[in-house]
């Protein structure tokens, strides 16, 4: 568990996320999630985080990065 | 420092910045040029990287003072005419991660930008919260209400219930 969630945790109800959370006072504890949804968000949402950093880097990315570095070199 | 050292600390930090910003775009398309650009500007005024402080935030910082500035309508436009990135890129898992993948970055395209690279910033890139909130230039409590607030909406959109949850994680309680 992260500290996010611990923050979520701390008004200790569930609220239905379709609740609108925008006027209340304190936007801190406003949209508490159901713990097993916040479980299943969390390992959703880590999941796509961990794909998404291990795709591949795009050939064109890597050939700007040596360019950039080759002309910094020149400029000496 | 030496270029060498800076090109990989660079190299090192890629992967990070192009996952932040295919998520934070939506596009693959946007997501190259963004990257692109945030490493020609990173060269440029290298000079104004403080040894010492983390690397990857002064990185994203220029990733997304670039996407708000540029690429932001842009962003918009191709989410529409393209399919979302998550439909291009090679999936490492089954079918099932292929659409968890898609579903997650449609939901995600949905939340208010402000939102969304709070969310990003600290899932993606892995910053703290005093790192997201200088970088957006917002209080350490804001940082929090929006990744609340993004989490709620997130939720909701990818339709996860208390009781869907249950069931796919078999109940065992």
């Amino acid at each position: 568990m992260t500290k996010e969630e611990e923050a979520t945790h701390t008004s200790g109800h569930s609220l239905p996320a379709t609740s609108s959370n925008d006027s209340q006072p304190n936007p801190v504890d406003a949209p508490a999630l159901d713990p097993k949804v916040q479980d299943e968000l969390g390992r959703v949402f880590r999941t796509f985080c961990d794909d998404l950093i291990h795709q591949p880097i795009p050939d064109k990315l890597v050939v700007l990065l040596a360019r950039l570095e080759a002309k910094q070199r020149d400029k000496r | 420092m030496s270029d060498a050292v800076f090109a990989d600390m660079m190299v090192a930090e890629m992967r990070y910045l192009r996952a932040f910003a295919l998520s934070l775009s939506g596009s693959a398309v946007v997501a190259d040029d963004l990257v692109q650009e945030t490493l020609v500007k990173a060269w440029t005024h290298a000079d104004s990287f403080i040894p010492g402080t983390n690397y990857r935030a002064w990185l994203v910082t220029i990733l997304r003072n670039t996407y708000f500035n540029q690429y932001r309508k842009l962003a918009r436009e191709v989410q529409d005419s393209e399919n979302t990135h998550a439909d291009q890129i090679a999936v490492g898992g089954g079918q099932e991660a292929c659409v968890t993948m898609h579903d997650v970055q449609r939901a995600l395209n949905k939340l208010p930008a402000e939102h969304r690279e709070i969310l990003l910033m600290i899932g993606v890139t892995e910053l703290s919260y005093e790192e997201a909130a200088e970088i957006c230039n917002i209080a350490v409590g804001t940082v929090k209400s929006r990744l609340n607030r993004a989490r709620a909406k997130l939720a909701e959109l990818l339709g996860l219930t208390p009781e869907l949850s249950l069931t796919r994680t078999g109940g065992e309680e």
